[in-house]
């Protein structure tokens, strides 16, 4: 039996039980745990408007409304990700480091940017090393958001997989 | 249900323990069959039939993941590249430079049906071929148990599971054929099938564990793909709903969950004479027993003859073989259904042998691996195989759900050295013992073995059409294994061994160990749980 491999990880992946422990309660995954990140200044307190806002933005830009589909902030997918982000220091630090560097880019407001600028923000955010909190952000909100968005049956129109494999079963697979 | 005093206690209730007690039943012999981990529903706890089926791949409760450790890996060489794991979404899924355990690294479950409960339920034999790895190659050791032996019990327990194969046996003979014909192919694998035939390579159904029709009391399978998340509908012939259902109905078999073993206990003339355990609620009972069978894998089982301090001598948790493995994810151009069917409903035993690669010992066998990949829902599409953002993702999702396909390959592990089983020397488990700790090195052949597989792949999805890959990952970077062995080896010398060919352990007369850690070898990418149940069974059978 072959297994899928888990989000990115690198070789500061926790190895040792308590350690694998922690990860598995961060609800961002194992992905958090890297050093830089820990080591990041916690700062003073963010503005949890803008932050909230950037990120709704952030999810939308990700899945935007189509003529099938809801976006992502329709499915209650930045609400969600925001709550479950509350409480986990690492995790809100890197929430505020990847808003910060997104408004940073578009004049100070990711979320009044144009769709194009938006768009722009995002190849470079993407093409940012894995070891930068942007590039860790990107890639682990990016999860995050699919994983969120891509769970509600509202997402699934206009995909050959459009219900649960149960209880029909996928008999035109075999015919 | 039965009550002490028992005729044999049975120490772990998957694949193998399932069948020991089974077949002590029917012996008439009174069995207490504990394990650590729950019991599972299957009607209730696996939740394919929810909208948010594709967020765990296997719902594990509360206690059903042992924990263990890792020993650092390896450094990974930079001119082995293309044995990386990457996808198109993520880029290199291990960022490091060093080989890691990746999520939960050993993949297993444990509770009643053990890690049965999430196996694809491919029903292998043993190939005869891989059964001679010293005598022929001078590497591993030499089963003290022929094909031609567990022949029979292969056949019978391919009776009770219901298993459904090929008329073609290839080279493992058969006295009868397969229970029930094989299973229709799925449409990915159909696709498959006409690049095995471009490249003249044999594709074939696999021998499944999964009912074509109804049988036993159980409903034919509805070609759901889900049987790596637990099967909701008792189809798939994993342990509880075979082994375990006929155990209970017995009336000979008491079954006790979240019971974990915690000492051994040794009497006069070298045998064992009871155990500890301790319930859900840490409450310790001590269990007279005149047959202890262990039966938790190839990590649990020598941690708990480790913890025993020299019980099974000086080979207890050398010669680990792990999982040696490779997929490659390609986007087939086409709508295929392709998270549809069941699981590895293909494959090709072209390379299994142990000299079938030039230049390299041991064998690989390769099969349709979309739903092992777990590459079947959005969320897998969306994070792993569709890159970008926005409208367009959208629609690029539209036309890759369903039309992806892969191709696995799981390849023999041969012993090093450096490859073990021991106890951690800081880490503890809820009851203050060490926990287990796993050593894996990839070596050179190893690494040659890995190459030939990862070509074979990426060949038969070219040859098939698919050009463009979406994802491949290995066992080079990152130490993932479902399938564990050796750690006690079955062998006739004491010296090089742990337990006899009849599974009892040299020098105690009645402690066996009926599990993957007994294999000598691995097979050249065989599924293990029917040679663990075929030695299982006639372990038993010798028992006195």
């Amino acid at each position: 039996m072959k297994f899928p491999p888990p989000a990115p990880t690198d070789d500061d992946a926790p190895q040792s039980a308590e350690r694998r422990r922690a990860a598995r309660r961060i609800a961002l995954g194992v992905a958090l745990a890297c050093t830089d990140l820990q080591a990041l200044a916690a700062g003073g307190p963010a503005d949890g408007e803008r932050i909230a806002r950037t990120f709704t933005a952030f999810c939308d830009t990700l899945v935007p409304a189509d003529a099938l589909t809801p976006s992502a902030s329709a499915l209650g997918v930045p609400k969600a990700i925001l709550g479950d982000v509350q409480g986990n220091p690492l995790a809100e630090r890197l929430l505020v480091a990847g808003c910060d560097w997104l408004d940073g880019e578009c004049g100070g407001d990711f979320a009044a940017a144009p769709e194009s600028v938006r768009h722009s923000a995002l190849e470079r955010m993407q093409a940012m090393p894995w070891e930068s909190p942007p590039g860790r952000f990107f890639l682990v909100m990016r999860n995050t958001v699919m994983a969120d968005y891509y769970v509600q049956p509202l997402s699934w129109r206009g995909l050959a997989l459009d219900r649960p494999p149960q209880p029909l079963g996928f008999f035109d697979a075999v015919r | 249900m039965a009550e002490g005093p028992y005729d044999a206690v049975v120490v772990g209730a998957g694949a193998g323990g399932a069948a020991t007690a089974w077949r002590m039943t029917e012996r008439g012999w009174k069995v207490l069959l504990l394990d650590a981990g729950p019991a599972f529903d299957p009607e209730r706890d696996y939740g394919l039939d929810r909208n948010d089926w594709e967020k765990q791949r296997f719902r594990h409760k509360p206690g059903s993941e042992g924990e263990v450790t890792f020993a650092p890996m390896q450094a990974l060489d930079p001119q082995l590249a293309d044995l990386r794991s990457w996808s198109l979404a993520q880029g290199r899924t291990n960022r490091g430079d060093r080989r890691v355990a990746t999520g939960a690294g050993y993949h297993h479950v444990r509770g009643i049906g053990g890690s049965t409960l999430h196996f694809v339920g491919e029903a292998h034999r043993m190939n005869p071929a891989a059964m001679k790895m010293k005598s022929r190659f001078g590497v591993a050791a030499d089963w003290p148990v022929s094909y031609t032996e567990l022949e029979p019990l292969y056949l019978e327990i391919e009776r009770l599971l219901g298993v459904a194969g090929p008329a073609e046996a290839g080279d493992r003979w058969r006295s009868a054929p397969y229970p029930f014909a094989a299973h229709p192919l799925s449409r990915a694998s159909r696709r498959l099938a006409r690049g095995a035939a471009a490249l003249k390579i044999g594709w074939q159904p696999n021998p499944r564990a999964a009912l074509p029709v109804a049988f036993d009391g159980r409903p034919p399978c509805n070609y759901c793909g889900g049987c790596t998340h637990g099967c909701p509908r008792r189809d798939k012939g994993s342990a509880d709903v075979t082994f375990i259902a006929k155990a209970r109905a017995s009336g000979r078999c008491e079954i006790r969950a979240e019971h974990t073993l915690l000492r051994i206990l040794g009497g006069a003339g070298g045998r064992i004479e009871a155990i500890e355990v301790a319930d859900a609620a840490k409450r310790v009972q001590r269990i007279a027993t005149p047959r202890l069978v262990l039966a938790c894998g190839a990590v649990e089982t020598p941690r708990a003859l480790l913890l025993q301090r020299g019980l099974g001598g000086p080979q207890v948790g050398r010669n680990f073989l792990e999982s040696v493995a490779w997929t490659s994810i390609a986007d087939a151009g086409e709508p295929l259904l392709s998270f549809g069917g069941l699981p590895a409903d293909a494959i090709s035993w072209d390379r299994n042998r142990p000299d079938a690669i030039p230049g390299v010992i041991g064998g690989f066998r390769l099969s349709a691996a979309i739903h092992e990949a777990d590459m079947t829902g959005a969320i897998a599409h969306a994070q792993r195989a569709v890159p970008g953002w926005g409208r367009a993702h959208k629609e690029k999702m539209r036309r890759a759900v369903g039309s992806l396909i892969a191709v696995g390959a799981v390849g023999e592990s041969l012993p090093h050295e450096g490859s073990m089983i021991d106890l951690d020397p800081k880490e503890t488990d809820e009851f203050g013992r060490p926990l287990a700790r796993i050593h894996s090195v990839v070596d050179a052949m190893n690494v040659k073995r890995l190459r030939a597989m990862a070509a074979a792949a990426r060949g038969l999805l070219r040859a098939s059409g698919a050009v463009t890959l979406v994802e491949e990952y290995g066992t080079y970077d990152s130490f993932s294994s479902a399938h564990v062995f050796g750690s006690c080896r079955m062998g006739v010398d004491p010296r090089s061994s742990v337990v006899d060919a009849s599974l009892r352990m040299h020098g105690v007369p009645n402690l066996w160990i009926c599990d993957a850690s007994v294999f000598p070898s691995s097979g050249g990418g065989e599924a293990p749980s029917l040679t663990i149940q075929a030695l299982s069974l006639r372990a038993v059978d010798r028992m006195t």
